[in-house]
């Protein structure tokens, strides 16, 4: 403890800021009190009993027996020197004790001359007043006298300590009221539906914007009448929602609601999509129990992608229609099958089918993605050999190798591992690796292809040693529309697409993409997939 | 097995029938009779007498899957095999297009130097 704390100053600052928090000072009379200075000033057999504070000017009688005044100032107070010291004071004769022979309230009105006080504490410990009795005569208190007015002191501190945690409680009743407050006016604000219920599946938050959604307030009404208000169906809006599939309900039950869709039809009003998300309040209990539900308004979200997916479907069918009828014209042209070409027309040619082709690509990728994003492209997995697949995958892509000088080469090995895979979709996701590689190499260079077996996954790479892939750059690789270097991706065609592409359809064979690269000294592209037990 | 000779083709884009057109007679010197709708290759059907029809799915008026119900009910058409040529190829649309009666699907874009090899290949399994 520091000097400053131990000063009288301090402690005396301490003092009153013990007795403010008790809120006492200038309160009306109360029962308890007044019943100690009763049975102080009958059992002590004095005319004056008093609960007295001492304050920073003045001490204020909490309750008093035979004095008029309400408070008298601090310096002629006698309780002041009791609340020195945690023990009775007393003053046989205060006409001859020098200290009091000419206080005021000695030489006047009450005409003190004997005075016994006991200090009082708060309930952290600090003497914020006494019970005292005075008399006019002088006189000694004998020790039972004496130990009544301890007790009657200590009951006077039971006192305060319940009157402190009556104090606590009402702040923390007022709190907890202001929280609440608080919190409705929040639920009642936000644009997200709020519904809650108790252990027993009752109902106790319905906010604003699920009343809105509802066309109800439907704690007002029984359940009986909420179907008179609104219907909540499946996502297509059709089906009816089956009562255990209501999502509050099944949060109630103790599952987790993450991201379930739903429609709500609300009387006159549109059908409106909302996505819920919500769980147990209190899961630990375990059974049944209270529970929240969170809803989001996703109508428009899921109009606008709708018409995105229609959008799309149209323009890359109107695309496609053309873009079949100029590479089939190409082909056949090129082909020879009409007749030999000169060689600046073969040439002029070739660049206008590589470059339609690359277009029809673009819109694939598109499609695809498209087709991805909305859960639309069903995958037909069956438990298969992995290694032809890579073969079939490079014998496709050589025209790639040829094009820009390179060569694969499919690492041998015994590992001929099996996996449950959409041949059709590992494929594009292989050609796509493994055009990249082509791209970014330099001409001669080697491509290497692996299969490795690691516990129970399979791990494919594709090995480059082109220009590599900076650090920093690796992480946005598998994002959409994401092009490193961007001149020099242009150059070499692609959407950036492509690898987003292969990491949703890799994902949803159960596995994983990634890249180990350093730039300058080439790329490893790998795809993880879990092996299969099936037996083919 | 009788051979494959005439082809009707039923689409409703012009190039795109010319493409193909070319590439069945040319790379597979089959004899073909283009049609730019539903009802023209229902029209066609008995004087033409095709032994193979490549209908596209979707067109104008009558689509695919209306005009092979047309094509059903004339006593020439009577066995003979009905390809759809589509983009929209996923699984559940190839099935629903052999549930209809389809006895292949290609898919489009075409390789117009092996889209005689295909449709050899189903007229084939058809004759198998």
């Amino acid at each position: 403890m520091s000097d400053h704390q131990n000063t009288a100053e301090y402690r005396e600052a301490r003092r009153l800021e013990a007795l403010a928090r008790l809120q006492i000072l200038d309160t009306p009379s109360e029962q308890a009190f007044d019943d100690l200075t009763g049975l102080a000033a009958r059992w002590l057999d004095t005319p004056i009993a008093l609960v007295s504070l001492v304050d920073d000017q003045r001490q204020w009688f909490k309750s008093r027996v035979g004095l008029a005044a309400e408070q008298t100032p601090r310096e002629l107070a006698f309780c002041a020197h009791a609340i020195q010291a945690h023990e009775l004071f007393e003053v046989p004769d205060a006409a001859r004790d020098e200290r009091f022979c000419d206080n005021p309230l000695v030489t006047g009105e009450p005409n003190i001359r004997f005075y016994a006080g006991m200090p009082i504490a708060s309930p952290d410990g600090e003497l914020v007043g006494t019970l005292c009795v005075i008399d006019r005569v002088p006189r000694e208190l004998s020790e039972v006298q004496q130990d009544t007015l301890r007790r009657l002191a200590r009951t006077a501190e039971l006192q305060l300590q319940l009157r402190i945690s009556l104090l606590e409680s009402e702040q923390r009743a007022t709190e907890l009221e202001h929280q609440q407050a608080l919190n409705q006016r929040l639920l009642d604000s936000i644009t997200a539906g709020v519904v809650a219920c108790n252990d027993t599946g009752e109902l106790t938050l319905f906010n604003n914007t699920a009343r809105l959604w509802h066309g109800t307030d439907v704690m007002k009404i029984p359940a009986s009448e909420w179907g008179l208000y609104y219907d909540l169906y499946e996502p297509d809006g059709q089906t009816p929602l089956a009562i255990e599939a209501i999502p509050l309900l099944r949060a109630w039950r103790g599952e987790a609601v993450e991201n379930t869709e739903i429609s709500i039809a609300a009387v006159g009003q549109p059908l409106r999509q909302v996505l819920c998300s919500g769980g147990q309040l209190y899961p630990e209990h375990g059974g049944p129990g209270a529970a929240i539900v969170v809803m989001h308004d996703i109508t428009e979200i899921r109009r606008a992608s709708n018409l995105k997916s229609e959008f799309l479907a149209t323009v890359s069918h109107e695309l496609r229609t053309p873009l079949t009828a100029i590479n089939g014209a190409i082909g056949l042209l090129r082909s020879g099958a009409i007749g030999n070409l000169p060689p600046t027309s073969e040439r002029l040619l070739r660049i206008a089918q590589e470059n339609s082709q690359r277009l029809g690509e673009l819109i694939n990728d598109l499609l695809d993605m498209e087709k991805l994003e909305a859960g639309q492209l069903d995958l037909q997995l069956k438990p298969q050999l992995l290694r032809p697949i890579v073969q079939n995958a490079l014998e496709i892509n050589q025209p790639y190798a040829r094009r820009y000088q390179v060569s694969w080469q499919l690492e041998s090995g015994a590992a001929d591992p099996i996996v449950r895979v959409d041949e059709r979709r590992l494929q594009q996701v292989l050609s796509n690796y493994l055009s990249n590689a082509a791209k970014f190499s330099h001409a001669g260079g080697l491509i290497q292809v692996q299969l490795l077996i690691e516990g129970d996954e399979v791990e494919v790479q594709v090995v480059d040693q082109g220009i590599g892939i900076a650090e920093e750059q690796q992480p946005l690789l598998f994002n959409k529309f994401i092009q490193l270097d961007n001149s020099n991706a242009r150059q070499r065609g692609g959407t950036g697409l492509g690898l987003a592409i292969c990491k949703e359809l890799v994902e949803r064979m159960d596995g994983q993409v990634g890249v180990r690269s350093r730039e300058g000294a080439g790329s490893c592209f790998w795809f993880r997939l879990p092996l299969s037990r099936a037996v083919l | 097995m009788t051979a494959l000779e005439r082809i009707m083709h039923i689409e409703d884009d012009p190039s795109i029938q010319e493409v193909a057109r070319v590439a069945l007679e040319v790379v597979g010197g089959f004899t073909v009779r283009s049609c730019d709708s539903g009802a023209a290759g229902v029209a066609a059907a008995d004087s033409f007498a095709p032994q193979l029809v490549l209908l596209d799915v979707m067109m104008p008026g009558m689509d695919g899957p209306q005009t092979l119900t047309e094509l059903r009910k004339l006593p020439i058409m009577e066995g003979i095999p009905v390809i759809f040529m589509t983009a929209k190829a996923q699984t559940q649309e190839v099935t629903a297009y052999r549930a209809l009666g389809a006895a292949g699907v290609i898919i489009k874009p075409f390789d117009p130097m092996t889209l005689s090899e295909q449709v050899r290949e189903i007229w084939e399994q058809q004759h198998a």
